[in-house]
């Protein structure tokens, strides 16, 4: 009776910490729950759901990855570059000028490549996800520095800002392509075949290879889909801001990270959900929100997240689960 | 089994279908994309160079006179700052438009002092140096950062009025100060803190004459 009531609450904790958190906020300040401030919680955590959902797919088949800050910063340059001067191929004396739509896909791709090599190098070189991702991320910031000059690209106009600050239906477009990002992966990893491997792999390993699942093209594919992510997220920042900066997306994977964790996803695989990774993005926009409506230092706000982590893991450590996985 | 040639033939005409829709790149010759590339660009150069002349030089006209700034910035820094003075976003310093005339008193490499009275004090220092930051710009209180596209544009014009002022202002001024001689100055000063920094006033000069 116990552990199943211990099971319950871990499911429940993400839902109910959120709860509190907003009544807790909405009490404390009178410009919490309206509207406007809750478009704009939305709008401010678009970005860290976006590399959070990828996060989520590596986590659950038990890897980490910690280049998508990164990632997202190349994406971004590449077409925001490819967008403003274009591609220029003097060997055929031509100039291959990218639409916005071409951008996209080329930010997309520079994503998905970054992603699939992190899944090459695991895989086939057998590196721990930690190293990998960590080389990674060096090797994608000196290549967006590399193509910037160091230098922001400004000035990409409306129809590409439109990704980033345009509106639809009242609602920020971040916000939109993040919600139909969220219900096509809580399907995959909840109503498909790559879900119940991907859970499958990140449980026990050694008993999906035992089964006969191709765990290295699983891992690869994870890897890749959360490089795309990391991708669409910088392709929002970049919209967004209307410049690619080089030194975009420095630390987010560590937000993200956050996020997954406090959304109930074990750190050893095989647990969780989409769903508890957007609980977790919430409960880390509705903190840093109301701790600046109610003027609480940025020093502090760190202090906060930070003890809202160790809670998160702390209460993680409860479900028998976790506990039988740790001894 | 279902043949798999119809998933890729699916994917081809998807691709196919989005390309004609939106297509992502437009091959164009390399000449022609510069071309195009290069009239997109803002020119702040030419920005500048209109600028100058249409609405920079005329701008003297509403310029406060050295000595009354200086004299109200001694007894009322609160009004001088309020009535004169023009501030950039977040910017502390507050930057002014003034003219005035005044005596040359010393000359050397670096700058030309003034007395805006006979025999007077120093009371303003025109630097005879590279010119740097913004105060040129911000002064003259006719531009606005928010008619601007972007920062990088913005600043660009800083950059070429600064080069404007010496390569055809200080020139002028290095040639024909000596001491003694009347010259008759407009330019823009730029003020953190009035109780410590008064004396002299440094002005970025855009207009020189000696009368």
């Amino acid at each position: 009776m116990m552990r199943a009531d211990r099971s319950w609450l871990a499911r429940v904790q993400s839902l109910v910490a959120l709860t509190l958190m907003v009544v807790l906020m909405s009490l404390l300040s009178d410009r919490f729950l309206t509207a406007e401030n809750g478009l704009n919680i939305l709008r401010q955590i678009s970005v860290n759901l976006c590399l959070s959902l990828g996060m989520t797919l590596i986590i659950l088949s038990g890897g980490i990855d910690l280049s998508v800050g990164a990632v997202l910063a190349l994406a971004g340059a590449v077409a925001a570059r490819l967008l403003k001067e274009g591609l220029p191929l003097p060997m055929f004396d031509v100039l291959l000028q990218f639409t916005v739509s071409g951008a996209i896909l080329a930010g997309l791709t520079v994503g998905l490549m970054l992603g699939w090599f992190n899944g090459l190098v695991i895989t086939r070189f057998r590196l721990p996800p930690f190293v990998a991702t960590l080389g990674t991320l060096s090797i994608a910031r000196g290549l967006t520095m590399l193509w910037t000059g160091g230098y922001p690209i400004t000035g990409l106009g409306p129809a590409f800002g439109f990704l980033g600050t345009g509106l639809w239906l009242g609602i920020p477009m971040p916000v939109w392509i993040c919600a139909v990002l969220v219900a096509v992966f809580a399907v995959v990893t909840r109503r498909t075949a790559f879900g119940r491997y991907l859970y499958a792999v990140g449980g026990n390993e050694r008993a999906a290879v035992l089964t006969g699942l191709e765990v290295d093209r699983i891992k690869r594919r994870v890897y890749t889909l959360g490089g795309g992510l990391a991708g669409v997220a910088g392709l929002m920042v970049t919209a967004r801001l209307d410049s690619a900066q080089p030194n975009a997306g420095l630390g987010y994977e560590l937000d993200s990270i956050a996020a997954v964790v406090i959304g109930g996803t074990s750190l050893s695989g095989g647990r969780g959900s989409v769903m508890g990774t957007v609980l977790g993005c919430l409960i880390i926009g509705v903190l840093n929100n109301g701790l600046f409506l109610l003027n609480v230092s940025p020093f502090w706000q760190q202090v906060i997240k930070g003890l809202v982590i160790l809670a998160a893991v702390a209460l993680d450590r409860l479900n028998p689960r976790t506990a039988e996985a740790g001894r | 089994m279902r043949p798999r040639w119809w998933k890729w033939a699916l994917g081809i005409g998807a691709v196919g279908l989005f390309w004609w829709v939106c297509p992502p790149v437009h091959v164009v010759p390399l000449e022609t994309g510069r071309q195009r590339r290069a009239g997109d660009r803002f020119d702040a150069e030419a920005f500048v160079e209109e600028f100058w002349e249409r609405r920079l030089l005329p701008a003297e006209a509403q310029a406060i006179r050295a000595e009354v700034l200086l004299g109200l910035l001694q007894t009322r820094p609160e009004e001088a700052l309020e009535r004169y003075g023009r501030r950039l976003g977040l910017s502390r310093s507050t930057c002014f438009l003034v003219s005035g005339q005044g005596t040359v008193v010393t000359v050397d490499e670096a700058a030309v002092s003034l007395a805006l009275e006979p025999g007077g004090p120093v009371a303003v220092v025109i630097g005879l140096g590279p010119v740097f930051g913004n105060t040129l710009r911000d002064g003259s209180g006719l531009l606005d950062v928010n008619e601007f596209p972007n920062s990088q544009d913005f600043n660009a014009i800083s950059a070429a009025l600064n080069r404007r002022v010496e390569e055809r202002v200080l020139p002028l001024l290095k040639a024909g100060a000596v001491p003694g001689r009347t010259v008759a100055f407009a330019g823009c000063a730029e003020i953190h803190d009035p109780r410590r920094e008064l004396f002299p006033l440094r002005v970025v000069p855009f207009q020189i004459r000696f009368p």
